[in-house]
């Protein structure tokens, strides 16, 4: 791209006699892209800092909104006398209480030692993600969304007394 | 009159640039402020696409914000001691002018974050935009995602309620189930060996001090890699 423009023009290159500098080359373009293809770029203001302006004021209304609807939970006291049945962590770690509940392996491997693996097997997907198994990764990932969203929906709305088996319009 | 206004004297000295109203002002707007500058001045369309990122993102770091905000006013109205927090608490929805909204905010902006952090996670592999050379901002992500994760459970326990008492004991009573170390592992979390005052304590500095200090660390870096990592991935 670069030898194309820098041929010298006439006139411009010209150097003031009483100056001791000059202009030495042109380069057009307008950023410093070297060996890529151009970009797609537009001026972040307005083109960006507009919506995202619009986008902050939405959020926050509708937060304004459900928070002026529906008060934070605020139950009795904390009393270590009276234990409440089902205890139930916070929603979303009722997906690993959910998890624990089976009984397929001790509640080690099932409330520790699968969720710690988990988070690592996350930290490591941009260095596992190779061609030839994308297909898995893709899978895994998929199980592990949905998995997660639908056992954190049955261990927050669908348990009861005993961690039995509940429907919430019941 | 606008015009006279932003040639004021005053106006200049804050806002150098004037109104943006030609190119060279719409980059020096965004170079020039402090806020703004953390944006590219020029940024790639696609990137703007609502359809591309959801925004989920951005609307996480505004959710930690709005956090931060509501939280540091709440601080105003609360001591971390078993006998207080919880009348701290009650006392916010009938002696605080707009206590209740403001515990409101904090507690649904709190659940709503969980969520946009696990959609956006969602929408960057969705994009595989973990690929070089974004792969530590990944990294990163998932250390975020960890933290959001530890401030919302360390803020559980502070309304000191039955509800607050018995989850944080069912969360420790599961983090006690870690093999060998178990029991060192929820002494660590609590302080003692039951949730009392100890653990309140402790959870209350994690969650106003350590954790927040740690995420807002951790959003530095995430953001700084963005823009050198060459700004929002190409589509696939
Ligand atoms: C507190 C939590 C987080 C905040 C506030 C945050 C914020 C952001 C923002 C504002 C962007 C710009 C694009 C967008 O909005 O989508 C971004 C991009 C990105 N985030 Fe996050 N993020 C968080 C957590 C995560 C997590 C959990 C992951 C992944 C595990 C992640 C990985 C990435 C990556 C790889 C990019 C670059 C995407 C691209 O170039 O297309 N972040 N983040």
């Amino acid at each position: 791209m670069a030898e194309e423009t820098t041929e010298k023009k006439e006139g411009v290159f010209e150097k003031a006699p009483d100056k001791t500098y000059g202009l030495m080359e042109l380069v057009e373009g307008t950023s410093p892209l070297v060996e890529k293809k151009p970009e797609d770029l537009v001026d972040t203001w307005p083109h960006y800092i507009v919506p995202m302006t619009l986008c902050i004021l939405a959020v926050t209304l509708v937060l304004l909104i459900f928070s002026w609807l529906f008060n934070a939970p605020l139950e009795e006291m904390a009393n270590p006398l009276i234990t409440p049945n089902p205890g139930k962590a916070p929603w979303y770690f009722t997906g690993i209480q959910e998890l624990i509940h089976y009984r397929w392996a001790p509640p080690a491997v099932m409330g520790v030692i699968i969720p710690v693996i988990i988070v690592i097997w996350l930290f490591l997907i941009p260095y596992i993600d190779i061609k030839e198994k994308r297909t898995v990764l893709v899978i895994l990932f998929i199980l592990f969304v949905f998995g997660a969203v639908l056992l954190i929906v049955i261990g927050s709305l669908f348990r009861g007394e005993n961690w039995g088996f509940v429907v919430p319009w019941g | 009159m606008i015009e006279r206004l932003t040639q004021s004297r005053i106006f200049k000295s804050i806002i150098r640039s004037g109104l943006p109203d030609t190119p060279l002002k719409k980059s020096m707007v965004m170079f020039n402020n402090f806020v703004l500058h953390i944006f590219p001045v020029k940024i790639k369309r696609h990137g703007i696409k609502f359809s591309f990122t959801y925004c989920m993102g951005g609307i996480s770091f505004l959710l930690f914000v709005i956090l931060t905000i509501t939280g540091v006013l709440l601080m105003f109205l609360y001591a971390p001691t078993v006998e207080r927090a919880y009348h701290d608490m009650k006392f916010l929805s009938t002696g605080v002018y707009n206590g209740q909204i403001l515990r409101n905010l904090h507690r649904w902006a709190a659940h709503a974050m969980i969520v946009t952090v696990f959609l956006h996670m969602i929408r960057v592999f969705y994009t595989r935009s973990y690929r070089p050379p974004r792969e530590f901002n990944w990294v990163v992500g998932v250390i975020l995602f960890v933290l959001t994760l530890a401030l919302s459970y360390t803020g559980y326990l502070l309304p000191w309620d039955q509800l607050a008492y018995w989850g944080i004991t069912v969360g420790t009573t599961i983090a006690g189930y870690t093999p060998l170390i178990g029991d060192e592992v929820r002494f660590f979390m609590l302080g003692a060996d039951e949730v009392g005052q100890p653990a309140l304590l402790r959870f209350y500095v994690m969650h106003c001090i350590v954790v927040p200090l740690l995420a807002a660390g951790f959003m530095a870096i995430h953001f700084w890699r963005i823009r050198k990592d060459g700004g929002i991935s190409d589509p696939l």
